[in-house]
């Protein structure tokens, strides 16, 4: 048991020393090179259309989320997108 | 200098609680010398204080009042940390043996040894040595909880006995072994007196002499501790 | 006389193998408290970082031309106007947008000439050509024949040429690359429209000082980002979730504070133990040494493993739980390669919140009973 603990402490202060040093990922700078090629100045940490997304406070340059007939709402959440049918603009209905 | 343990003036008498032995004097002004290399029996009826005079011998317990003295040193008035050093020196077997139940027979013994020097071998064989010498050295790898009452005695004998403790104190340790055992470790307490130490038993079997070489018999009674005539 | 250190540690762990479900579960609780705490912290660390870094990559300032309604596409020669303000040393109209597949929404953006000569650094991407799309791994297509349909101002149908590798997710998982003629047909914008203007600047700190320049140097109003601004906005939301996050440290003080009473009760209730062992010899500080070891070969085992599970969780690419629970992901969630390093003083704070109220509550009543006369504890401990 003692030995168990013991390695369990020697391996995460190895972990922690070479963290420190130098990382563990070697793959860290593989989305440099696209964030510049694709010139955009936002991550795809959260999905598209999503508030997290925008990386200023305006709209999205262009959004074709909305049928362009009615009122915008931002529709935060995903499933309520996952519900609409994809279908061509309507007229608006009086 | 040889061993000795000393009572001056020692009182006793229960701390202040709820119930009608409330600051009742157990034990009364009582001047005794326990030399080294006697066997010393204290006895009197259930209920006069041997079990609490024992104690205190063995520094387990505060007096009320007067002190206990060993080799010259006032111990009884010692802080904590120089009675738990002094304590090394002493070994005592208690009437309801007190062995650690989640423990095995032999580690039981080894408690004593663990924390001086050496090492799990070393206390092994210490172990093993003095449980052959009560007869109970096959108990050795056995749960406490599957004992009988006298093995469990020759149990705790053995574990007070294991570091050769200048002072021994023994609390009716016999109450529930046969003649055979009960003169085993009668023997092996003449043979610890016989080296130096002050042994101290605490008995109210009247056949003790048939399992103990007494050198000295005292008798406690209404708190005072009196020589048998 | 001298005290064997070894020795003396395997007896501790056999007193704690003597009660192996108790040690089990406090190992397991300040395992499972400290993986708690430790992945919240390393996680808003790590996108921190992972986000300023990335970032740095991104343009320094970008334009868009601004209406009551919102924004509005501009003119690509307005770009010369940009260019003709000292300290700007590239002007990039960019095409891009939001729209809808079969399969939910994805970030279409034009692959333009800076695109198409820094994707030639990557080994095998080439930009698409009419009727092409360069798609990142969130992006679902169908198998048979990889045609993906675009709803946008108009629909289009494109096939799936190439996609970016998962290494790239953090920028590619659910965008689209299109020719610019496919973007501008999807997006409705005009042959010499552009939805925004992206800057680079000589020195990065300049990028604040030149909006009042910029925003002179157009004819109507604009609003100007920079990547501070963009930063701020991600910090902000992060720290939205973190907030979040927060209130799921309530129950992990709490659980450690049921767990330290426990410890204490535990403790109170081994003094006939501690008084026996007194009886036999050992010192007071032979049982608070004792206690001690126990309580560090349950406790840093525990810790150390929580810390390790907690940097698994955040900083295993493969992880996908980061993107499904907090980042709103559904169906799939990018690879999270987050930036690693700077996890020390994380790691020895929350071994710190972890640890030291444990070993309080080992040591102090070991203390408080070390310093008792042995009777008193066989007789309260009966």
């Amino acid at each position: 048991m003692v030995g168990a603990a013991l390695a369990v402490v020697v391996a995460s202060l190895l972990t922690l020393t070479v963290d420190a040093l130098q990382g563990i990922s070697s793959r860290q700078n593989d989305a440099a090179p696209y964030i510049r090629a694709i010139g955009l100045n936002e991550l795809a940490l959260a999905p598209s259309g999503r508030q997290a997304r925008r990386p200023d406070p305006l709209p999205t340059p262009v959004d074709w989320r909305y049928l362009p007939t009615l009122l915008k709402q931002d529709p935060g959440l995903i499933p309520l997108l996952d519900k609409e049918q994809l279908t061509p603009p309507q007229a608006a209905i009086p | 200098m040889p061993t000795v343990l000393a009572c001056r003036h020692l009182a006793y008498a229960y701390p202040n609680h709820a119930g009608p032995s409330a600051g009742t004097p157990l034990l009364q002004d009582i001047d005794a010398v326990f030399p080294g290399g006697q066997v010393v029996l204290v006895s009197g009826r259930s209920g006069a204080g041997k079990s609490t005079l024992l104690h205190l011998l063995a520094g387990l317990l505060r007096p009320s009042s007067g002190e206990i003295v060993a080799d010259g040193q006032p111990v009884s008035r010692w802080l904590t940390a120089h009675r738990d050093r002094w304590r090394r020196r002493a070994g005592i077997v208690f009437q309801q043996d007190h062995l650690v139940s989640d423990l095995t027979v032999l580690e039981n013994v080894m408690l004593p040894l663990i924390p001086r020097s050496g090492g799990p071998r070393q206390w092994r064989a210490c172990g093993l040595a003095m449980l052959a010498r009560l007869d109970a050295g096959d108990l050795a790898p056995q749960p406490v909880a599957t004992l009988s009452g006298g093995q469990r005695q020759r149990v705790a004998a053995a574990r007070a006995l294991v570091d050769a403790p200048d002072y021994v104190v023994a609390d009716e340790p016999t109450a529930h072994q046969d003649l055979d055992n009960a003169r085993r470790l009668g023997r092996l307490l003449r043979q610890t007196a016989d080296r130096g130490a002050v042994v101290v038993v605490a008995a109210h079997d009247r056949h003790v002499d048939e399992w103990l070489d007494v050198d000295q018999h005292l008798i406690l009674d209404n708190g005072y501790l009196q020589p048998v005539p | 006389m001298k005290h064997n250190r070894t020795a003396q540690i395997l007896w501790a762990g056999r007193e704690l193998l003597s009660h192996p479900g108790a040690t089990l579960l406090i190992a397991l609780s300040m395992g499972l408290l400290t993986t708690m705490m430790a992945t919240g912290l390393l996680l808003s660390q790590a996108l921190t970082a992972t986000t300023n870094r990335l970032l740095t990559q991104g343009p320094d300032l970008v334009v868009r031309r601004v209406t009551p309604d919102g924004g509005q596409p501009l003119n690509v020669k307005t770009a010369a106007a940009a260019m003709a303000i000292p300290g700007i040393i590239e002007a990039r109209p960019r095409i891009w947008g939001t729209v809808r597949t079969p399969q939910g929404v994805v970030t279409v953006v034009a692959a333009d000439q800076q695109a198409i000569q820094r994707l030639k650094v990557p080994d095998a991407i080439r930009a698409p050509v009419p009727g092409e799309a360069l798609v990142g791994s969130g992006v679902t297509v169908p198998e048979t024949d990889s045609r993906l349909v675009l709803q946008g101002g108009t629909a289009i149908t494109v096939r799936v040429a190439q996609r970016f590798p998962r290494e790239a997710d953090l920028v590619t998982h659910d965008l689209v690359m299109l020719h610019p003629a496919d973007a501008r047909l999807l997006l409705g914008l005009a042959p010499e429209e552009a939805c925004d203007l992206a800057l680079t600047v000589f020195h990065a700190d300049e990028a604040e000082a030149l909006r009042p320049e910029l925003a002179r140097a157009f004819p109507w109003p604009v609003h100007i980002a920079t990547r501070q601004d963009t930063r701020k906005h991600y910090a902000t939301s992060f720290g939205r979730r973190g907030g979040l996050a927060v209130m799921l440290y309530f129950p992990a003080i709490i659980a450690l504070l049921l767990l330290v009473a426990g410890v204490v009760r535990q403790q109170i209730g081994n003094r006939a133990r501690v008084g026996l062992f007194k009886a036999l010899g050992w010192t007071s500080r032979d049982i608070v040494a004792l206690q001690l070891t126990k309580a560090l070969l349950v406790g840093l085992p525990a810790i150390a493993g929580g810390l390790m599970i907690a940097y698994g969780l955040v900083y295993a690419p493969s992880q996908q739980w980061v993107g499904t629970l907090l980042l709103g992901w559904q169906k799939t969630s990018p690879l999270m390669y987050l930036d690693t390093g700077y996890a020390a003083p994380i790691f020895l704070e929350v071994a710190g919140i972890v640890l030291i109220p444990y070993l309080a509550a080992v040591l102090w009543p070991s203390l408080v009973q070390a310093a008792s006369d042995p009777q008193d504890l066989l007789n309260r401990g009966a």
